[in-house]
Parts: C-alpha cells; sequence; structure tokens
C-alpha cells in the first residue's frame, strides 16, 4: 500500500489505514485476545490483518458494495470487530445492534439502514434474523462465527460461517491480489463509519452518522485527558453497539494496547482478574456487582477478617475523603495509617477484583451511585465518570480528580454552552454527520454546529459538568429560575444521613423547600458517638442537633446550585417515606402530588415563614381502632 | 434426528429380572438404534429404571440377553462397561461435592488415562499429551453447556439445576456412545427443564451420541424423544414414534389413566 510515513499519524484517517499501519509496524505484536476452552488466544496484529481483509473480500466476492450497510450482533469477541473493519475497509459501513434486541428492533433497524448484510454470532442471534427474514428481501446473506447448534442451519443457502467467507475472500485474493488494498487507500476521513442507532427510549430509534473523522478525533481528544499507552491492557465487555466501546477500540488501533475479551458474559469478573487491565468501561451496574460481591464474601469471612476489613475502610474513606473531598494533602498519620491499610487489606481486595493495575475505570451511560463511587475511591481505585452523546463524544471526563456527582470538566477539544432554556449544548470538531435518512431530525438537533443535548447541566466552582435532568423534566419557580427536583434530592441523598427527600417548589413559589427522611441507623450512631440522646425516630430526627447536621448537607448541595434556585428551608420528616402508605411507588420512587396533598400543611408552614408546624396523622391499629398523632416539626432556614 | 442409519447399539432380549417374588422386568425385547433418542416412560414402579441397571450392569438379569454393538454383554462386569462406551446419569446426583466443576469433569475423563504412574510424577511424554487432550476435551463440554462460570466453583456450593448439568458433563467427558439419563430433569424449575432439554438435544445433533432417557415430564419426551417405549408393571406395552404413543390405548390406560 502507498501509504508514506510522515511521522505523524494524521495521514492515516480512517480504521482500516490505522489497521494497516499497526500491521505493518508490529505484525507480530499480539492485538487482541479472547479466552476461549479456558485458554487466552492471541492475535497478532498480523492475524487481525489478515483475517479483515479477507472476511472483506469474502464479502465483495458475495455482492457487497460500497456504501453498503453491515448490521452486527453478538457479544464483543474478535469476529465483531473485524466485520465492522472488513465493512469499512471495503466502503461500507458497519451497523451495532445491542445483543439483546428482539425480532422486531431488528427488522426495523436491518431495514432501515439499509443493510445488505448481517453478522450475528450464533443460532440465538441468527434465529433472530431467520424470525423476519421474509420481510428483509434486500438482506443477501446471514453471517454467523460461533458455529455451536447451527450444523442444521447450514443448508439455508441465506447463511454462511464466518470462517466460509474468509475462505471465500482468500481465494479472491490469490486471484486479485492489492484489491483490498486498493479499497482502503480509496478511503476518507469523512466517510461514513457507522450507523449507531440510539437505544431508542422515546419512539423509534434514530441512526446517527459516525464519521471516521469522528471516532479518530474523539478518540484522540479522550486520550489527551486520560492517555493511553501501548504497554496497557484493556478488558473490552460493554457493547460494540455503543459509542463509548467504539471509541475505545479506536483508542486500540491508535495505541495499540491489547484489547482482551471475555470468556462469556457471565465471567467477566473473573477474566478482568486474570488480566489486570490498565483501562476497563464498565457499566454502573458491573461496578455496583464488583462491590457487592466484595461486601457478600466479607460478611462470610471470620470475625478478624471482618474487623480488619470495617477498620481499612474507615481509614481508607477518611483517606480519600483528603483527596477528593478537601482536596489536601493528607497529615501524615492518615499516611502512615492509609500504607497499613492498604498493606493489610485494601491492597489485595484491589488484587482480587483485577484492579491492581487499573489506572483507568471508567464508567458511563447513567450516574454511579455516590456509595458506589465512594467505595472505590475508599479501596484506592479512582473511578471517572464520563458525559458523551451519540452524536458528540466525549463531552466531559474525569481525569485525576474524580468528584462524585459531576461528570467531569470538558475534553479538550470540546465546547459547552448552556441555552437560555438552560440545555447543555456542545461543539466538537467533528460532530455526528446527520441523522440516516431523517434529515428533519438532524435540523431538530443541532443549531448552527452546536449539538443540543436534550439535559440541562450546569457547571461547578471548580469547572465539571454537572448534569442535572433531561431538560423535559425540569421545573422552574416564580422567579423563572430552573431546578431539577430529582438532581437535587439525590445530592441531598450523597450523605449518609439522609436517606429520602422531596423537594418542592413551583411556579407558584419563591424557593425551594425541602422535606428530608433522615437515615434512622446512621443518625442514631452519630448521635450516640456525639452524646445525644435519643428515643424514637420522631425524637431523633427533631432534635436540634440533628436539625444542625443535616443543614451542613443541605449547605453542600446548596452550594453546587444556582443562587436563585437553592433549598432555603428544609423539615425533618418525623417519619420515613412508606410505600404502603402511597408515598412511594413500589420502585421507591417519589409519588409527588400524593405527598403535596398529605403534607400539605407542612408546605404551607414552610412558605409561610413560620419555625415550625403540627403535623396531625391518623394511625390506624392493627385492631381497626384510629388515633390521631400530633407531632411538632421545626422548619429550618438554610443557604 | 431420524434413526437413519438402523444399526443397532443396544439389542435386549427377553429380558427378566426379579427380586424376590416381585417381577421388575418381564420378557423385554427392545433395540435401540445408532445415533437414537429413545424414551422410557411408564408409572412409578414400571421398571424403567430397573431396566437402565440392567443396560449399565447395576443388576444382573435373571434371565435374557443385552447385546452392545452385537456383543453380547450380559456378563460384562459394571466397571468394563463404561470402557465400552456408556454411560450414566443417575436420578441423584453423582458429583464430588469438594472439587471444582473442572476437577469433577476431568475425574469422568479420567477413565481413559493409559500413561503411568512414573511419566505422571514428571508430567512427560504419554501423560502430558493425554493430561492436554483431555484438558481440551473437558474445555469443549465446559463450553457446550454453557458452565464457564463456574468452572473453578465447589460443586458442592452450586445450586441443583447447575450441578444437574454439571453432572451431564461428567458422564459426556466419558466420550460415550451410549447416554443412559435417568429422570435428569426431576426436581427441576421450568427455565431450568428447557436449559436441559435443549442441552440433551444438542448433545444428540452435535455429537450424535445415541441416548436413552427416562422421564417424566410428557411434555418434554414428547417433544424431544425420536422413539418412546412405554413399560408398565415390567412389561413393555408399546413403542412407537411420540404421535403414535399418544394415541396408544394401552398407554393411555397405563400411564395417563383409563379413559371415561
Amino acid at each position: 500500500m502507498n501509504i508514506r510515513n510522515t511521522g505523524t499519524t494524521d495521514h492515516l484517517d480512517t480504521l482500516p489505514k490505522l489497521l494497516f499501519e499497526n500491521y505493518r509496524k508490529n505484525p507480530s505484536r499480539v492485538a487482541m485476545r479472547k479466552k476461549d476452552l479456558g485458554i487466552w488466544n492471541p492475535y497478532t496484529w498480523e492475524d487481525c490483518y489478515i483475517n479483515v481483509k479477507h472476511f472483506a473480500l469474502g464479502l465483495k466476492e458475495m455482492g457487497f458494495q460500497p456504501g453498503d450497510k453491515l448490521s452486527i450482533v453478538g457479544d464483543n469477541e474478535p469476529e465483531w470487530y473485524w466485520a465492522e473493519l472488513a465493512a469499512q475497509a471495503i466502503g461500507g459501513t458497519s451497523v451495532g445492534l445491542y445483543i439483546d434486541v428482539i425480532p422486531e428492533e431488528v427488522l426495523y433497524i436491518v431495514r432501515h439502514s439499509d443493510s445488505t448484510f448481517a453478522v450475528a454470532k450464533d443460532q440465538e442471534q441468527v434465529d433472530k434474523f431467520l424470525d423476519i427474514i421474509n420481510e428483509l428481501p434486500n438482506l443477501k446473506k446471514i453471517i454467523f462465527w460461533d458455529p455451536k447448534g447451527m450444523r442444521a442451519y447450514l443448508e439455508d443457502p441465506r447463511i454462511v460461517y464466518f470462517s466460509d467467507v474468509v475462505k471465500i475472500g482468500k481465494q479472491y485474493e490469490e486471484r486479485n491480489p492489492g484489491v483490498f488494498e486498493e479499497c482502503v487507500e480509496k478511503g476518507k476521513g469523512t466517510d461514513i463509519a457507522l450507523i449507531c442507532y440510539t437505544s431508542g427510549t422515546t419512539g423509534l430509534p434514530k441512526g446517527p452518522l459516525i464519521s471516521h473523522d469522528y471516532m479518530i478525533k474523539g478518540s484522540k481528544r479522550m486520550a489527551k485527558i486520560n492517555p493511553w499507552f501501548p504497554s496497557d491492557e484493556y478488558l473490552s465487555f460493554v457493547p460494540l453497539a455503543w459509542i463509548a466501546e467504539q471509541l475505545f477500540m479506536v483508542a486500540w488501533l491508535l495505541w495499540g494496547a491489547p484489547v482482551n475479551y471475555p470468556e462469556s458474559p457471565d465471567t467477566v469478573m473473573e477474566n478482568i482478574r486474570e488480566i489486570g487491565p490498565q483501562f476497563l468501561l464498565l457499566g454502573p451496574r458491573q461496578w455496583q456487582g464488583l462491590v457487592a460481591m466484595v461486601q457478600m464474601k466479607i460478611n462470610d469471612a471470620v470475625f478478624f477478617k471482618r474487623w480488619l476489613y470495617q477498620l481499612a475502610m474507615t481509614i481508607g474513606y477518611r483517606y480519600a475523603d483528603y483527596f477528593y473531598e478537601k482536596r489536601e494533602k493528607p497529615p501524615m498519620l492518615w499516611s502512615i495509617l492509609h500504607k497499613l491499610a492498604d498493606w493489610s487489606c485494601l491492597m489485595h481486595i484491589r488484587d482480587n477484583l483485577g484492579l491492581s493495575k487499573a489506572r483507568v475505570g471508567l464508567t458511563g451511560g447513567t450516574a454511579l451511585g455516590p456509595d458506589v463511587f465512594r467505595w472505590f475511591q475508599a479501596i484506592g481505585v479512582n473511578i471517572k465518570e464520563a458525559y458523551g452523546l451519540t452524536e458528540v463524544n466525549p463531552v466531559a471526563m474525569h481525569s485525576d480528580w474524580s468528584k462524585p456527582g459531576t461528570v467531569g470538566p470538558l475534553v479538550p477539544g470540546t465546547e459547552v454552552k448552556m441555552s437560555a432554556a438552560g440545555e447543555v449544548m456542545v461543539k466538537a470538531d467533528p460532530i455526528f454527520s446527520g441523522y440516516y435518512k431523517q434529515p428533519d431530525k438532524t435540523v431538530e438537533a443541532v443549531e448552527d454546529g452546536w449539538v443540543k443535548t436534550g439535559d440541562a447541566g450546569v457547571f461547578d466552582e471548580d469547572g465539571h459538568l454537572i448534569i442535572l435532568d433531561r431538560l423535559k423534566d425540569m421545573l422552574r419557580l416564580k422567579s423563572g429560575e430552573k431546578y431539577s427536583p430529582t438532581y437535587i434530592e439525590n445530592r441531598l441523598k450523597f450523605s449518609p444521613y439522609i436517606k429520602d427527600g422531596m423537594v418542592v417548589g413551583g411556579q407558584e413559589r419563591d424557593f425551594l423547600f425541602a422535606i428530608i427522611n433522615i437515615d434512622f441507623d446512621n443518625v442514631g450512631r452519630w448521635a450516640e458517638k456525639n452524646g445525644h440522646p435519643y428515643t424514637t425516630f420522631v425524637d431523633l430526627s427533631q432534635k436540634e442537633e440533628v436539625y444542625d447536621l443535616i443543614l451542613k448537607d443541605v449547605e453542600r448541595v446548596n452550594k453546587d446550585l444556582p443562587e436563585g434556585a437553592r433549598v432555603k428551608r428544609f423539615s425533618l420528616l418525623h417519619k420515613e417515606f412508606d410505600p404502603d402508605e402511597g408515598e412511594l411507588t413500589k420502585t421507591r420512587k417519589l409519588r409527588r402530588a400524593f405527598l403535596d396533598k398529605k403534607f400539605k400543611t407542612m408546605i404551607e408552614g414552610a412558605y409561610s415563614n413560620s419555625p415550625h408546624v403540627i403535623m396531625e396523622a391518623e394511625v390506624k391499629y392493627r385492631d381497626g381502632r384510629t388515633a390521631t398523632v400530633k407531632t411538632e416539626i421545626s422548619i429550618r432556614d438554610s443557604r | 434426528m431420524e434413526s437413519s442409519s438402523q444399526t443397532k447399539l443396544i439389542q435386549v432380549n427377553s429380558l427378566k429380572l426379579s427380586f424376590g417374588g416381585v417381577l421388575a422386568l418381564n420378557q423385554i425385547d427392545l433395540d435401540i438404534y445408532e445415533g437414537e433418542l429413545l424414551a422410557l416412560i411408564g408409572p412409578n414402579g414400571a421398571g424403567k429404571t430397573c431396566l437402565l441397571n440392567c443396560i449399565n450392569g447395576f443388576y444382573k438379569p435373571d434371565s435374557g440377553h443385552i447385546k452392545y454393538k452385537g456383543k453380547d454383554i450380559t456378563t460384562v462386569p459394571l466397571h468394563k462397561r463404561a470402557h465400552l462406551g456408556i454411560a450414566r446419569v443417575f436420578q441423584g446426583i453423582q458429583l464430588y461435592d469438594g472439587l471444582t466443576t473442572l476437577d469433577n469433569l476431568l475425574a469422568g475423563a479420567h477413565l481413559f488415562i493409559k500413561h503411568n504412574i512414573f511419566s505422571a510424577f514428571w508430567y512427560i511424554g504419554k501423560a502430558k499429551q493425554e493430561e492436554i487432550r483431555q484438558r481440551k476435551k473437558v474445555e469443549e463440554i465446559i463450553d457446550f453447556l454453557e458452565i464457564e462460570h463456574v468452572r473453578k466453583k465447589m460443586v458442592g456450593e452450586l445450586p441443583y439445576g447447575m450441578q444437574k448439568r454439571i453432572d451431564l458433563g461428567r458422564a459426556m467427558a466419558m466420550s460415550p456412545d451410549l447416554l443412559l439419563l435417568d429422570e435428569p430433569m426431576a426436581g427441576m424449575n421450568l427455565e431450568e427443564k428447557e436449559d436441559m432439554a435443549r442441552f440433551i438435544l444438542d448433545i444428540h445433533d452435535e455429537w450424535g451420541t445415541t441416548i436413552i432417557l427416562v422421564e417424566h415430564d410428557m411434555g418434554v419426551v414428547m417433544d424431544i424423544a425420536d422413539r418412546l417405549a412405554v413399560l408398565d408393571f415390567g412389561q413393555k406395552i408399546a413403542q412407537g414414534i411420540p404421535e403414535e404413543i399418544s394415541r396408544n390405548p394401552k398407554v393411555i390406560g397405563a400411564y395417563l389413566g383409563e379413559e371415561k
């Protein structure tokens, strides 16, 4: 191939060109590993390149034209990404599908994207295509790569085995040498590399067109905050149909750090330990899973180990506080204690989770719970949150200093402004190239090169972006100031002393008022330790000292909120919100309308400036008698 | 898969077995063809398990013969029958609780190890080759049964349905030509049953193993068996394809209750 090395990598403007470059430079270096039959099988850059090349030529021979689309569905495995690169190499576009799609979604996406070929992992996935194949006249072949259970399918002329396509391509190459290289060279950065269908929680999925430029520049921007090294190991587990994982795969092409594919979705946690990756992208649920796993095992451990764990974690939390909350160097004493805790316990937890070498543990998609965030910080793993959209990515990302509740500072090369309505607008070079076959939707989503995210957000004093809520879920105060009740409530819940809360406001009110449920266990423990005797929940919740304690948390939350939309008053409820009393839904979401009515006296009291209100509640006894219980509840001002 | 090749793998001829005055099996004649999935059904106490026990050598019949691959094995002792390629999954789980899944399966495959203690000690020559070959075989079974995530877990800690699956794997590790399954789905929930049925079918289709299945769940049996044989009070009262059996008045009478 006539790609001259000019010392920079700027001329490598497509993903297949990057693959070729890696093959040219380091053919025998390990590029991928996949655990199969209990063994990590390495694939060198040469293996990858040859497979991509032959698969591409096989596709070509079977009638895949430049501009055609290739739908791919399956677990993250080498074949998935090879198929994608193969399609791109011969001028096509890859369309990734999530593994749990149902046949109707397959039908919609394959038809809407005009896919002419499909690659599906195994019998389970192929069946989804077969269910609807009669409605897809343009789909020429379905290619599978895991032959298990596929014997009976081979008689179907529409179904081909991945290796057979590779063989066809190999024969084609022998007859027509150099065709593949020519095709790769023809590729341009502005070509469409993928169509990344959005999950479509609202209406039918849209298909943003993603160019090679977008992918390569996006990945390079990401690496400015969290750099990659060729010696790193990366574990690929989150779906390749998701843009974030795609950007990480581009980083693989750019920096050549080996990517490891787990044996099966059930073995990921073990596989992480075997690999000990430096880079790891997991969804919030997997991070949570790791915490749960450790806690479960600790609960089963002998007393001494449990005690040691508790002690080490206490030190870990305290030490992490200095770094992440106070932003100062911990005093000598804590440094020494932390070293001891690390040696005796924390280090071994990291090791058991396979996170000893983890430099970048990323999460994205939805927000990670604060306790999970803090747990990892305490054991010494710096989890980082990232924010981006399919339309423009990455937008923001934590670097060394993770701040729970934010999604980190902006990634260099990305601009963000807030629209008049408070919407986060993002500009980067480049953004997506429009929605496939939906130009009207593109016009709706982009304004003068700014992508409308549909999210409401603010920057905090450190320049970290905070995503408040979906814009449509934002409410306004009388002054017109916007606020997100859910966001503020979630922020309040970051405190170990607050279990639940409801923020009251609305267009008739001047300020926000919060009804807070204390966490009885934690506040109780705090009270005992600090010498504040109490009897019941009611008694504890109405203590002056407890109000002082919670006030600190409310003011901490207020600090990151815009001046006009702060919680100005709050009350500690004498009871917990309870699904049985209709205050919460079964999934523990607030039933706001009901609560507004139920706590009307209290809310009116809060807005009429009274220092306390008398709550009357009807109590139903088991024998059917009812009685009225009166409780005095204080209302406190906060800044 | 229909019994395409009509080679008889097992021939049972006028088999008789009694315990004192109880006639457990009475003049049973049954042919099992190579590559077929035959289900043995019948009410409780009909003699299904007894027949399996005779085939794999737990019981010695009073009279009659059992031929396997054309050879009379009626008097061949139990342990030698395993060498001939007959494996069995019992009603109860037969695994080493204190070993991992992997070790249990390796133990199943261990039967065929030929190397001597010297080469095994130094892990050289034949010992090494055999170990590697067996581990590969076991790993293929692990992949096949989708039990990668419990590979290194103690079997005793695993749920019942999973243990049953591993027990099936243990039998598969013997690379059998004939697999005897005694109520592999007993005590499972619907989802586990579906999984198990799929694995049995897959073993049958992909590995070409001949299977004799004893099972009470008629829905499963009717769905997956090529052919059925029905026992009642030690006698074979019918045999044939599922559609025939489900219409057979004798079977309905014996197994599903008299029709009014």
